[in-house]
């Protein structure tokens, strides 16, 4: 071959690869710790060809590394790891500790996990400072998770930036609070579910009783069957959802969104079939429950730890109770008339069944 | 209430088993000490030679970095080799060599901005230096600078490169009759049998493109099977031609190739959509791969994939608008037949005008022809 074809040859190995490496996109370290203060615990996996590549631990030269090789070397690796980590608390050192290693895998790879811990002072934010693999590999990144008890925080380390800081964190309440906030917003701007909710209880209110007081318990019954039935379903499949234990598509899931809205209006024109508003709200309450994960999705929370999940809810539930609040009396007082049954009602589920014709359509 | 108290602990506990599923992968030590737990690369040693006093040394080891990261598909080697090339990026002149290396670890990261600049630097020091030319008439394909890139073309030619800069012209021609033009120009082009591996690959990868542009998809998977005999590693080739077998109606055979070792991002796409073309039962375990992949390569800062995700939000999640949005990014970096048809179906599918027409005017602009997309535009407009 000639010097072109030399040429050619190394640079066409390249052509068409730009997108062709592997799903590792380089060399990755993972720091797990949990803030236990004073003493910080956690793991540090570190891929063994990247061991390989700073310490010889090849020790019969036959490429071919053995678990035999690795813990006849541990404690050069342990040593090498720990003076490549610097934990401090408001400046102060503390002193890293790195044990003997397990083997697990990270996307296929094989890694090397230690347990490592570092005694720190009590009081102060944690920083984390690290040299490993950062002058030899560009690509080398190490993934930072701290466990602060109610909350963890992420950060990279990488050649440009070996030092992070774990920023001040909210407790978990004050992050469920929030998330209580979204919730809310959100039934208030999604107004589809309140409509659902809102169908399914306008027949509730022309429930005939004996008397005042049992035509009373009556309603106060159907009400809470009916809230707990679609608080339940949506609690269920939000939190599958938000766990990422099931996943559907945005798209069907607001189509049949619009869909529980026409079905629910249309079944208010049946008294006889109203009996059946239970499993409705409980089948189609699953439903609204993916919508619900979408949009808690749509907040940055696809994976969301608990008091996001938690918050999220009760905000929900939140929005859904002080609508029923305000639209309970004013359907009271409506259902005493004699043509709320025969008028209103099947003119307000006309509406409602139009409105969610219209998004069904959209939605499609 | 019983129900709903079993129910709520019931999400709560696969909730807390995800989660811990998620942070904490299993670790033992194994039983048997002699076990080969990893094989190490051949010509790791000579690529982790202290060369850093000598730019051509350097350059060299970071060469044979590359050779290893380009075999192996490890993108570690990648980060190493810019390790090695680092303290020459900052003195003046830099060796061409160096620049070389340099421009080829840019356009592995996509920042073809950067490897442009490189090669420009280096052309005007060798302006016949072969390499670098073909890199970058390659970026300027990628990028839908057809007309720059038919000029390095004509230059590698005019070196005496008479293969590559063949393929090299058929990949870059544009207007009307631009495509069978192409094709019989490939077709023309004598095969030795002794051209390196990658340049007939190069060669199959440019005819099964122009196959598929044409709308001859069946004759595509063909030449793709070719390629991929040639070496039935090369993650690039095996990840095309899942795709050309899952758009043929065969999941299987593309659920067989997305399911060999060490798959890039793509591949597990791949995967992903031949398991819900199946019969959906190993969908989520696809789905856990390429979400682990994108957190991953999101905590790292890697640049956003954004043909991949588009890929994703249109077949897996059926998110039109999502997909759309990813879509445009990713054309805007970036130009292939794939980028391009990901555009055009996303935009059928969000039903989105403007896109369309967007779609539309950058092909009547650069003249690249694809038939299909074409087609599909055209529909959309009638």
């Amino acid at each position: 071959m000639n010097r072109i074809g030399r040429a050619l040859a190394a640079s066409l190995l390249l052509l068409l690869a730009a997108a062709a490496a592997t799903a590792h996109e380089g060399s990755t370290s993972y720091l797990e710790l949990s803030d236990g203060r004073p003493e910080i615990t956690g793991r540090l996996d570190v891929a063994l060809i990247d061991v390989a590549a700073s310490i010889p631990i090849d020790t019969d030269a036959d490429r071919r590394l053995t678990w035999d090789e690795v813990w006849g070397n541990r404690d050069p690796i342990a040593r090498e790891l720990a003076s490549a980590f610097e934990f401090s608390r408001d400046g102060t050192p503390c002193t890293v500790q790195v044990a003997e290693p397990w083997l697990t895998q990270r996307l296929g790879l094989p890694y090397l996990s230690f347990d490592i811990s570092a005694r720190c002072p009590k009081a102060g934010a944690l920083a984390v400072a690290s040299s490993l693999f950062f002058d030899s590999d560009e690509s080398h990144r190490v993934l930072v998770a701290l466990d602060s008890g109610s909350t963890t925080s992420y950060g990279t380390l990488s050649p440009i930036a070996r030092e992070w800081a774990a920023p001040a964190s909210d407790s978990a309440w004050s992050t469920a609070l929030a998330f209580i906030g979204h919730g809310i917003w959100h039934v208030w701007i999604g107004y589809d579910h309140l409509l659902f909710l809102l169908l399914l209880l306008l027949p509730a209110v022309a429930a005939r009783g004996a008397d005042t007081a049992g035509r009373g318990r009556a309603i106060a019954l159907d009400l809470v069957r009916i809230v707990t039935a679609f608080t339940l379903a949506h609690s269920i499949t939000l939190g599958l959802a938000a766990a990422g234990l099931v996943r559907l598509p945005q798209q069907p899931v607001e189509a049949a969104i619009a869909a529980s809205i026409v079905l629910a209006a249309l079944l208010n024109f049946f008294p006889g079939w109203w009996r059946m508003r239970l499993p409705l709200a409980f089948g189609f309450g699953l439903v609204h429950g993916f919508g619900f994960a979408n949009a808690l999705a749509g907040l940055g929370a696809g994976a969301a730890p608990l008091p996001v999940l938690a918050g999220f809810n009760v905000g929900v539930e939140l929005a859904n109770l002080a609508a029923i609040a305000v639209a309970l009396p004013v359907l009271l007082h409506l259902s005493r008339r004699g043509w709320y049954a025969t008028r209103a009602l099947p003119a307000l589920s006309l509406a409602a069944a139009a409105v969610g014709a219209a998004w069904l359509v959209d939605r499609l | 209430m019983r129900a709903a108290a079993v129910a709520i602990a019931t999400v709560a506990a696969l909730f807390l088993a995800r989660v811990s599923a998620a942070e904490t992968p299993d670790r033992h030590r194994p039983a048997n000490g002699r076990e080969t737990l990893l094989v190490l690369p051949e010509s790791l040693e000579v690529a982790q030679a202290n060369s850093a006093g000598d730019a051509a040394g350097a350059a060299r080891q970071a060469e044979e970095l590359l050779r290893i990261a380009r075999a192996s598909g490890d993108a570690r080697y990648f980060g190493r080799a810019g390790a090695v090339i680092r303290p020459w990026l900052d003195r003046e002149p830099i060796p061409v060599a160096i620049d070389l290396v340099a421009a080829e670890l840019a356009q592995q990261r996509h920042d073809f901005g950067a490897a442009r600049q490189h090669l420009d630097r280096a052309l005007s020091a060798q302006p016949r230096e072969v390499s670098a030319l073909l890199m970058r008439a390659n970026i300027g394909l990628l990028t839908g600078e057809f007309s720059s890139a038919r000029r390095d073309c004509l230059v590698i030619l005019q070196a005496g490169a008479a293969y590559a800069g063949t393929v090299c012209l058929a990949s870059s021609m544009t207007g009307p009759g631009s495509l069978e033009r192409s094709r019989r120009l490939l077709a023309a082009l004598d095969a030795h049998g002794s051209e390196p591996v990658a340049l007939a690959r190069w060669r199959l990868a440019t005819e099964a493109d122009l196959a598929l542009r044409a709308g001859d998809a069946r004759a595509a998977l063909e030449i793709l099977e070719r390629a991929h005999a040639l070496d039935r590693t090369h993650e690039e080739t095996r990840t095309r031609l899942a795709e050309a077998l899952l758009a043929q109606g065969k999941p299987e055979r593309a659920l067989a190739l997305a399911s060999e070792p060490n798959p890039s991002l793509a591949r597990l796409v791949v995967g992903l959509r031949a398991a819900l073309a199946q019969d959906g039962s190993q969908a989520t375990t696809w789905r856990r791969q390429v979400d682990a992949a994108l957190e991953e390569s999101r905590r790292r800062g890697a640049s956003p994939h954004e043909r991949e995700e588009g890929l994703l939000a249109l077949h897996a999640d059926q998110d039109a608008a999502r997909a759309l949005a990813h879509a445009s990014r990713n054309f805007a970096l970036q130009k292939d037949t794939a980028d391009l048809r990901l555009l055009v179906d996303a935009a059928l599918a969000a039903g989105d005008v403007q896109a369309l027409a967007e779609a539309r005017a950058w092909l009547e602009a650069s003249g690249f022809e694809d038939r299909v997309a074409a087609a599909r535009l055209a529909r959309a407009a009638t």
